[in-house]
């Protein structure tokens, strides 16, 4: 055994696997230059697991990697992995990845006497120098447990192997079966005491579920959970949960609803990377704000994701173009996208990971979930709840601003409904059916909006065929106004100030026929005052003419009289 | 990479066994298989057999090719099919059955050969 504690402590390095998951649950990748134990029962992805991180290795960080396989030929290999994604041809041929196959059959094996593993040793240095490996896989090496029957040597064998591969300072995975109560049929964990990681599958309500779990890693942190993975064509998927901090980043950013009214309730709009609930019952018109929000954010040229489980995307786009959006064209443009999955067709993890896996590809801004507690059926309260807790932060640590929709319905809490997890939640709408007056209508209002200002005014929503509509709803005797009656009332509104309108009107122009009679009286008198004014100048000029005329008539009678009395009798006045 | 043949005898019915002797010629374990089927061919054996020793050490190759994984390993590569032994070949009955080569009498003085490591 070497002393561990020769060299001066440092933290340990490691040797990432490029599956981005894993690599988070371990803080960084197994350790390097280390042996690593993969466990877990038949079927549960240790090939595959193994493989990847050579594939991973070889592709992106320039590590050459060597498979060695105890249990599939070379050919076996490479036909169960034609299906998935890596490139296993292409990488042996370029010298960065080797591939060998060691069989093991007891039968055939007599023993007499002594023996080591020289041999294995020898092939393993071999196929080390071939391609310069920085990783190595064996897959699995209990299968020499099968082919030799002393197993003091085997034992002895393993743990200067485990020594030797430390020496050699590759990064290897070992793998072995679960088996006899143990993580090991035949106790490796015993040998590999740095890093053990522990594959699980099993099958609960018919639902497949994988877990992922980082049973020991000697020097690290490392989340202890068990963490979900799906194997797919990309290969691994681990899901972690991401619950272990909480150092979200916060932006002031406002994104819109997409609906002003909605968005003049809330101040400006949600906040960037916020997780919104909108929760009612059938028929309220949930997805119909969701419509809205994806419009919004594809009108800003934002990535979208539209998870369904309840509508096809044909359906979904069909409907919505009744209420005047189109979505189709925002598919077209390649900025929305529709996934949808009915939510009894997996288990909850698979969906997590498939929605984990649409959201690594498209990297959104923007993501709805239509409806969330559809997945209420596929599994029980806790597992829903953290299901939908991982998600939701998931999407908050990509700052993704995310719409859930959560269909309320009759006899429930609100809270069953939303499968407990408003407290995760940064806003909630709540759309209720407002019955009055032998209609239903729908009512909105904000439960909640962390950190902003919001209305607290319940609104009428309605949906049109250019959109969804907020509009002041009628507080009367009798609560709330909406439909009908809201617009009964607002005709009356409207039939009184009509009536005020015209009555201003009408005073309008009894004082415009006013001034216009009295100006009529005016220039009548006017002209009557001209007539008269007239007739008297001129009788006042006739006067004074004839007082003129009589003058003058006085004057000549004199001048004739005193002509008459000169030539009678003397000078005579008259 | 060192073979030894002894000259065949025509008519024997063994004329065709040919032995492959593995060893990673560092290993104590090795040197005392080498002694022990020597030994063993000289006691057992009538001539006419061929036994190549390969060193897997030197050529690593022959190791992949012929799948050992354990040294050292005796293989009979002919009459097939191809038989395996492992460990030092300390007895000589398992040899022998595994070899086919039971005759009458020979495993009741069939003797065990070298055991520990040390005397190689």
């Amino acid at each position: 055994m070497r002393s561990t504690r020769v060299k001066p402590i440092k933290s340990i390095e490691k040797s990432p696997t490029g599956i981005v998951g894993l690599d988070e649950i371990t803080s960084g990748g197994l350790p390097r230059g280390r042996p690593t134990l993969v466990c877990g029962g038949p079927g549960c992805g240790k090939t595959v697991l193994g493989m990847e991180f050579l594939v991973r290795g070889a592709s992106q960080y320039d590590q050459p990697g060597v498979f060695m396989a105890f249990e599939e030929t070379t050919r076996e290999l490479s036909e169960n992995f034609a299906s998935m994604s890596f490139a296993i041809p292409s990488l042996c041929s370029q010298k960065k990845l080797y591939v060998e196959h060691v069989r093991v059959e007891r039968n055939e094996i007599e023993e007499t006497g002594e023996y080591d593993l020289e041999g294995l040793f020898i092939r393993l240095q071999r196929a080390i120098e071939s391609v310069g490996a920085k990783r190595l896989v064996l897959d699995t090496i209990e299968c020499l447990f099968a082919g030799f029957r002393d197993t003091n040597i085997l034992r002895a064998e393993l743990r200067r192997l485990f020594r030797w591969l430390k020496e050699k300072e590759v990064t290897a995975i070992v793998t072995a079966e679960t088996g006899g109560g143990q993580l090991t049929r035949q106790g490796l964990e015993e040998y590999v005491a740095d890093c053990v990681i522990f594959l699980d599958h099993r099958v609960d309500d018919q639902n497949s579920i994988r877990r992922l779990r980082v049973i020991k890693y000697r020097g690290s942190l490392h989340g202890t959970s068990e963490y979900p993975f799906l194997i797919g064509g990309d290969g691994f998927s681990v899901l972690p949960l991401s619950s272990l901090r909480l150092d979200h980043k916060a932006s002031n950013q406002r994104v819109s609803s997409g609906i002003p009214a909605l968005d003049a309730m809330l101040g400006k709009g949600f906040f960037r990377g916020s997780s919104i609930l909108i929760s009612g019952a059938a028929g309220t018109g949930k997805s119909s704000i969701a419509a809205h929000f994806l419009q919004a954010a594809c009108q800003r040229g934002e990535q979208s994701i539209y998870f369904a489980s309840e509508q096809s995307p044909d359906e979904i786009v069909r409907n919505m173009r009744s209420i005047g959006i189109d979505l189709e064209r925002w598919v077209r443009r390649g900025l929305l996208h529709f996934h949808t999955v009915r939510a009894g067709a997996c288990g909850l993890e698979k969906h997590l990971l498939l929605i984990h896996g649409e959201i690594t590809r498209f990297s959104p801004k923007v993501v709805v979930v239509d409806p969330i507690t559809n997945y209420g059926s596929i599994g029980n309260a806790d597992e829903v709840k953290s299901m939908v807790t991982r998600l939701v932060d998931l999407l908050k640590s990509r700052q993704i601003t995310a719409m859930f929709t959560s269909l309320t319905s009759a006899g429930h809490g609100l809270e069953d409904s939303v499968v407990g997890v408003s407290s995760l939640i940064d806003a909630w709408l709540l759309l209720r059916n407002l019955e009055a007056g032998g209609e239903r209508n729908r009512g909105l209002c904000i439960l909640k909006s962390r950190g902003m200002a919001h209305s607290n005014q319940v609104r009428e929503f309605l949906l049109t065929d250019h959109g969804a509509e907020l509009a002041e709803v009628y507080v009367g005797p009798e609560g709330v106004l909406t439909g009908s009656a809201r617009a009964m009332q607002q005709a009356r509104d409207h039939a009184e100030a009509q009536e005020r309108k015209q009555e201003a009107e009408r005073k309008r122009r009894e004082l415009e026929n006013r001034r216009r009679q009295f100006d009529t009286q005016i220039s009548e008198m006017r002209a009557k005052f001209a007539a008269e004014e007239q007739a008297l100048t001129r009788s006042i000029t006739q006067l004074q003419l004839r007082d003129q005329q009589s003058a003058a008539d006085r004057l000549h009678l004199a001048h004739l009289r005193q002509q008459a009395g000169a030539a009678a009798c003397g000078n005579g006045r008259a | 990479m060192k073979s030894r043949t002894k000259k065949n005898r025509p008519g024997d019915k063994h004329s065709r066994l040919e032995l492959r002797l593995y060893v990673a010629n560092s290993s104590p374990r090795s040197q005392l298989a080498r002694t022990n089927l020597r030994t063993f061919c000289d006691r057992y054996l009538e001539r006419g057999y061929r036994v190549q020793i390969i060193d897997i050490v030197r050529d690593p190759e022959a190791a992949f090719r012929d799948d050992i994984l354990a040294t050292p390993t005796l293989m009979r590569v002919s009459p097939a099919p191809q038989k395996t032994v492992i460990g030092s070949l300390s007895d000589a009955a398992s040899l022998l059955r595994a070899f086919d080569l039971v005759q009458e009498g020979s495993i009741s003085d069939s003797v065990t050969f070298v055991q520990s490591a040390g005397e190689a």
